[in-house]
């Protein structure tokens, strides 16, 4: 069957099987930052956006997102320059074997955009389906918090000023 | 992947129901469980999102549209000021963010599982499953479980607005791990006494039940003052059973310490003093 949906604000028309999941597909097309890890639903290494919301890839159906938009992790950081929750995750050495942390920053992504100031709590709550086995979160924690921080003075800096902060 | 023939998305309910009712179907909604499924003979997946019924609508029963996610339903506006935040709360233990960003309410109800937080929650609020079979019906959803029937379509739940204190508490090994045990209660007071009181037990790993011993014990009773005997009837007449996660022996043992918790709590809520 056919279906067309955008991944990363790039548009893809293509075949698939009718029980295909969304990880197979993306993978297929070359989206290898999307981990194809526990498929019980419980790591969460699969998750991408699904108009902007974390879902995991392993449990969605491809025939499902026919006409939605899909982001990866790929679609954070502009022309090499990464986002301030990457940026963040780097500084605080929350990055360690690196396997999760493309989810990580997509799921990272989508509660500040729903919530621009968490606290360290809601992070946790929000984050609880992402599971790493190296930095044991604090790192991971204090990152979201510093890219929280760093996205709210940027909205508030006036367009012109922007450069001083990145 | 799972090997079928087609993934179907119907127009209408009528249209999907036909669908449905073809050899080897299987009607799909979050996808979270069908997609895990490893039935060699599923041949076609009826996707029920097509259809809408994503909605919650107020009024003096609150309507949720069976497609509506547990994310949606944990972040309404109507469900957050009722019963003191209860749904908002209870929600949160429910899954990871992406689980109930995939997951809808009639889908975590339509299969009928034993270890459905849902279930118990809508159970102990006495809520109302509107589905369609060929024809509309509606009935309570303990009915509605209690018929072992899975060819119907979920199209929404009603829940009752009232002023109950509720409590939920489950025990499971992580936070979105699936309950070993999962209980409810709803309870309305009058001068500290139980005037009305619903228990439900769920994973116990059978499908969620009300437990009507205990209940017709605490009717009339002060809620303080009989938590540790409730407990220890709980423990004697709920119907749990054995399975990987834990024995029969245990589950009963956590049923009684779940109630204990949640009366506690209800009298926190309260303001009873203990």
């Amino acid at each position: 069957m056919k279906v067309e949906f955008k991944v990363n604000d790039r548009k893809h028309s293509i075949e698939i099987e009718p029980g295909e999941l969304l990880v197979e597909t993306l993978r297929r097309l070359g989206y290898k930052s999307v981990k194809h890890a526990c498929d019980t639903a419980s790591c969460g290494a699969c998750s991408v956006q699904l108009d902007g919301n974390p879902v995991l890839s392993c449990r969605t159906f491809t025939a499902a997102v026919d006409g939605h938009e899909i982001k990866t992790v790929e679609a954070f950081s502009k022309e090499g320059e990464l986002s301030a929750v990457q940026k963040a995750l780097v500084e605080e050495g929350a990055v360690q074997c690196g396997f999760c942390i493309p989810a990580l920053v997509v799921t990272a992504e989508a509660l500040l955009n729903e919530n621009p100031n968490p606290t360290e709590e809601e992070i946790k709550t929000y984050l609880n389906g992402n599971l790493c086995r190296c930095t044991g979160y604090v790192s991971q924690n204090h990152a979201i918090m510093k890219a929280a921080e760093l996205r709210r003075n940027s909205a508030s800096v006036p367009a012109g000023n922007q450069g001083e902060l990145s | 992947m799972l090997k079928i023939k087609e993934y179907l998305r119907p127009e209408t309910i009528e249209e999907a129901y036909e669908m449905g009712s073809l050899p080897n179907s299987l009607y799909v909604s979050g996808g979270l469980i069908a997609a895990q499924l490893k039935i060699s003979r599923l041949e076609r997946l009826v996707d029920l999102k097509t259809l809408g019924m994503d909605e919650i609508e107020d009024g003096s029963i609150v309507k949720i549209g069976a497609n509506a996610k547990l994310t949606t339903f944990m972040n309404n506006p109507i469900l957050s000021s009722q019963n003191n935040g209860f749904f908002k709360e209870v929600a949160k233990d429910i899954g990871s963010t992406q689980i109930r960003n995939m997951a809808t309410i009639g889908g975590s109800i339509a299969f009928k599982l034993g270890w459905s937080d849902v279930i118990t929650i809508f159970m102990v609020t006495e809520s109302q499953v509107e589905f369609y079979d060929g024809n509309f019906h509606k009935t309570t959803l303990e009915n509605f479980i209690k018929d072992g029937k899975r060819d119907q379509i979920i199209t929404a739940v009603y829940l009752p607005k009232n002023t109950k204190f509720m409590a939920f508490e489950k025990f499971a090994k992580s936070t979105f791990d699936i309950a070993t045990l999962n209980l409810g209660i709803a309870l309305s007071l009058e001068n500290e006494l139980i005037k009305e009181i619903t228990i439900v037990v769920g994973s116990r790993p059978m499908i969620s039940e009300r437990v009507r011993e205990v209940e017709d014990f605490l009717k009339g009773k002060d809620l303080l003052n009989s938590i540790d005997k409730a407990a220890n009837l709980m423990e004697s007449v709920v119907k749990v059973g054995t399975d990987m996660r834990a024995s029969a022996e245990y589950r009963k043992a956590l049923a009684g310490a779940l109630l204990k918790k949640a009366m506690r709590r209800i009298c926190y809520e309260s303001g009873i003093q203990g």
